[in-house]
């Protein structure tokens, strides 16, 4: 049997193998998304942009079994147009849900700026935190969230990142132990990786070591093709000597 | 196995057929001749293809846009939906579905609700066919030209079911769906496996651009590239799946009352 008939059935074999056991592990894609620690008495629980339906609630819990006094909330970017004034801005709704659910107004910290994405959120946080040094923070999101929250969080906050912990949200939409059978679950683990690599590209280390390992790859390949023409050429002179 | 190397009589190094570098004596390690040419055409396509990413960026989105992407004729229904109970499609989408009533006196706005919102229900905001019914208002159009339909159970694919028992009751009217430009293609999917294929035929899709990016400028934008990767992953799942396979479970507020305990470090404290 040839090698390319060996390599097709060894692709044939794990692709089998994948989807027989894909009960198994498909669910570890989403629970190593999830990185909710053990809660921790803080000064604010920060509710992330982006769920209004869930997100706010568990931050009302937190206030209301005293987890924390207050809670943050980030002004989100308006997207134009977005009929008209007819519904309010992101952050207004999530203020608006959090006073429903029994949090004073006064203990609702906005933070101000054109937030549109976690990056965004996690550098304001950065000034609060730097402003009040004995200042801790439950962070507030889904689940899935929580791996690129905390990312960034590492990525940007250094040392003050362990006053931060994370709580996530469950969501409606989608069960985690069986997310690739709803397209909002299909949706949010596949987005979630793929944010984690464009992040990691965009402000992380990988804008070094993308290009580093291409320029290896390139590096090596010309070397293995100089090292073989010189064997060749080589072994050729000696065997006419 | 390898084609033997020979020597020519001057005792140079000859490649065999096919492996030659070069025709010119003492030039044995160089690139043969059709390998430059082709690293020459990459590099020229590379070059052309940033001076002309503007005539080829668009293609790359192609796959997502409805299929039957044209502008609306005289539709009897337009069908407005909210994704997510808590908004609305563009003002774009809006102004569309005006023109189309006013057009035709006797048409009529279906709209559904893909998830039902706790803002909602705890009177946070008033149900979306509200919001609808005022925004069309602004237009001239009579809150009573907006009909809401209730699908079984949350999602787009109950919501088309609903849309399709609407459209065999009315067997002469024809649909004009206003959906998210790079959702088209995954919402025609869908619809196509809801509706069945003879009352798909009667449904019009009409993508509505982002208010900050379309299918000639996504790549400026995060937003624009954010869209397209998120109408992909919905391409995907909706070619392997566009049927739901489990039904949500709604979560309720004591649901996430369960979830956290009460914080043992501020046991008798008074309320923050």
């Amino acid at each position: 049997m040839s090698r390319r008939w060996i390599a097709v059935l060894v692709v044939l074999g794990v692709v089998g193998g994948l989807a027989a056991t894909r009960q198994w592990w498909l669910p570890h894609l989403a629970s190593w998304l999830d990185v909710s620690g053990p809660l921790r008495r803080a000064d604010y629980a920060m509710v992330m942009g982006g769920g209004v339906e869930n997100r706010p609630v568990l931050a009302a819990v937190l206030y209301r079994k005293r987890w924390v006094d207050r809670i943050l909330i980030s002004e989100i970017r308006p997207i134009p147009s977005r009929t008209r004034s007819l519904i309010p801005a992101e952050h207004e709704l999530t203020k608006a849900l959090l006073m429903r659910l029994g949090v004073p107004e006064d203990r609702i910290v906005l933070l101000r700026g054109n937030h549109a994405a976690t990056f965004h959120e996690i550098t304001s946080l950065r000034d609060v935190l730097a402003e009040s040094p004995s200042v801790r923070v439950i962070i507030v999101t889904d689940s899935l969230h929580t791996r690129r929250t905390a990312w960034n969080v590492r990525h940007l906050l250094g040392p003050m990142a362990d006053r931060v912990t994370f709580v996530g949200a469950p969501s409606e939409r989608y069960d985690l132990r069986r997310w690739w059978q709803s397209g909002d679950g299909f949706f949010m683990v596949t987005s979630e990786y793929l944010k984690l690599v464009s992040y990691w590209i965009l402000y992380g280390t990988g804008k070094w070591w993308v290009p580093g390992v291409i320029a290896l790859i390139l590096v090596l390949g010309m070397l293995r093709r100089h090292l073989t023409r010189y064997r060749r050429t080589h072994h050729l002179t000696q065997g006419t000597a | 196995m390898e084609s033997p190397h020979v020597s020519d009589t001057a005792g140079q190094t000859v490649a065999p057929v096919g492996e030659r570098t070069s025709t010119h004596p003492g030039r044995a390690a160089c690139y043969p001749r059709w390998r430059r040419g082709s690293l020459l055409a990459v590099a020229l396509l590379f070059v052309l293809g940033v001076i002309f990413h503007r005539q080829w960026l668009p293609l790359l989105v192609y796959p997502l846009l409805a299929p039957t992407n044209s502008h609306p004729g005289a539709a009897d229904v337009v069908w407005i939906r909210s994704s997510d109970g808590h908004s609305l499609p563009t003002e774009d989408a809006i102004s569309q579905a005006a023109a189309i009533l006013r057009q035709n006196p006797d048409a009529v706005v279906i709209f559904t609700e893909g998830w039902p919102s706790r803002l909602v229900e705890l009177g946070v905001l008033p149900p979306m066919v509200e919001v609808l019914r005022s925004a069309l208002k602004d237009y001239g159009i009579p809150p009573e030209r907006v009909i809401e339909l209730k699908p079984d159970q949350a999602g787009l694919w109950y919501e088309a079911q609903a849309v399709a028992n609407y459209l065999k009751r009315h067997p002469d009217t024809d649909v004009v769906f206003f959906v998210e430009e790079f959702g088209g293609r995954s919402t025609s999917l869908v619809l196509r496996s809801a509706m069945g294929d003879d009352v798909y035929r009667r449904v019009t899709l009409v993508g509505v651009p982002h208010p900050l990016f379309s299918a000639q400028n996504w790549w400026r934008c995060r937003a624009g590239i954010k869209g397209t990767m998120v109408g992909y992953l919905y391409l995907i799942y909706s070619v392997i799946e566009p049927r739901p396979v489990v039904s949500p479970q709604p979560l309720s507020l004591d649901d996430f009352d369960r979830l956290i305990p009460q914080c043992p470090e501020s046991q008798g404290n008074s309320t923050p």
